[in-house]
This record gives structure tokens, C-alpha cells and sequence, in this order.
């Protein structure tokens, strides 16, 4: 099967949409948190992606379980 | 040359596109290499070529037309971690290739310099048979599957 959405979001630190993802279930969907744990607003890091924090925040987001859906 | 009102920056903004794609599909063909995929890999390569072979064009007009062709900016080079993903990023990035040069030669038309538009015209002529390969690759996938698909880029062209 096709895996959607499959690319780096960051080519200076080499990270995954994956990678996010996983973030996102380990519930770090803060734009900051994310940010610090992926490293990318460190020096070495061009920051073309820190620019897009936002649409990262975001992918994390949708992976997040909300205490509603652990119920279930 | 004098070049017409806005027609360096067009070829510049023509040029950014070319060197990005150039990147991307050079990285994506080094990956297919890395994976094995040796048919993939010459294909792709050979793309990113008539990238490079497009910013040589564009280079040598922008000194032709005494502007300063810019090397240094680059668009985001979007990588993908599969083949197909790589294919959908290289169609996104071959489609809004050819938006830019269909804008081009709509400029150039207008302020009536024909020398670029024709460049820009064989330009969307190379583009246009990437999408087609990329999107015959898309629907081969789509029918016999990912499996069946990447066993037969394996092999080498040819062979």
C-alpha cells in the first residue's frame, strides 16, 4: 500500500513526518515543545522549517489520543 | 542586450524552481540508487539533468540579457522518505514548474520578447513529458501495485 504522506520535513536534522507523528502520540503537539525535542531551532539548523512550525504542529496534532478516545 | 520590463526576474524566478528541482530529484535518484532501484535511478537522474542542461539555458540568456543570474536562492527541496511519495513530490514540483512557465510565456507575449517566450515554451515542452512519465509511474502502481512495481525497477534499463 501507498504510504501517505511519507517525506522529511527537515532535511538539516533529517526528520520524518514519521517522526512527528510519534511526537504527537507521545503527546509533545506544542509548537515550542516540538520545536526544543526536534531540534530544529538550533544553530546548524537552516530554520526553513521552523517556518512551517506551524503545518508540524499540526501533523502531530492529528496523531494525539485524546483521553476521550483511550476510553473507548 | 537590454532585457524587457520584468523578464530577468521571470528568468530568475524560472531559474530558483530549476535549481530546487534539480536537488530534489537528484537526492531522490541517489536514494532510489541506495535502495537498489537501479532503473529508477538512471530515470530519475536523467530528469534531474534536463534540470540542470534548463539552468544552463537560463543562466547563459540572464548574462545575455546583462541581469545577474542568482544561484544562491532556492526553493524547499521536499524529500521523499518512498518511492511513491518521491514521485507525488516530483509531480507537485514538475506541475508548479510548468504554471511559472505558462506564466512566463503569457509576460513575455505581452511586453513582446519572443526569444524567451520560445525558450520558456521548449522548457514546458520537457516539463510536460516529466509529468507524463511521473504520472504513468502513479497509475503502473495503482495497478499492479508498489510490490510488483519497485521488483521491476531493479533491474537496470534495458536488461
Amino acid at each position: 500500500m501507498v504510504n501517505e504522506g511519507a517525506m522529511y520535513v527537515c532535511l538539516c536534522r533529517g526528520i520524518t513526518e514519521g517522526r512527528v507523528k510519534q511526537l504527537g502520540r507521545d503527546g509533545v503537539v506544542c509548537p515550542k515543545a516540538l520545536a526544543c525535542e526536534l531540534g530544529i531551532n538550533e544553530p546548524g539548523c537552516c530554520g526553513r522549517c521552523l517556518k512551517n512550525i506551524g503545518s508540524i504542529a499540526a501533523l502531530a496534532e492529528t496523531e494525539l489520543v485524546t483521553p476521550t478516545s483511550m476510553t473507548r | 542586450m537590454k532585457a524587457k520590463e520584468g523578464i530577468v526576474d521571470l528568468l530568475n524566478k524560472v531559474l530558483t524552481v530549476d535549481l530546487t528541482a534539480i536537488n530534489q530529484y537528484f537526492v531522490h535518484a541517489k536514494m532510489c540508487e541506495n535502495w537498489g532501484y537501479e532503473r529508477l535511478h538512471h530515470k530519475v537522474r536523467e530528469r534531474s539533468v534536463d534540470e540542470m542542461k534548463d539552468a544552463e539555458t537560463l543562466i547563459e540568456h540572464i548574462l545575455y540579457l546583462e541581469g545577474v543570474p542568482n544561484m544562491q536562492r532556492l526553493g524547499t527541496v521536499n524529500v521523499g522518505e518512498t518511492v511513491p511519495e518521491q514521485l507525488k513530490l516530483d509531480l507537485k514540483a514538475e506541475q508548479d514548474m510548468l504554471k511559472i512557465l505558462s506564466d512566463g510565456v503569457a509576460h513575455c507575449t505581452k511586453v513582446g520578447d519572443y526569444t524567451t517566450r520560445h525558450m520558456f515554451e521548449d522548457m514546458a515542452k520537457d516539463v510536460d513529458a516529466h509529468i507524463d512519465w511521473i504520472e504513468t509511474q502513479l497509475e503502473t502502481i495503482k495497478q499492479v501495485g508498489i510490490e510488483n512495481y519497485l521488483s521491476e525497477q531493479i533491474k537496470k534499463e534495458g536488461s
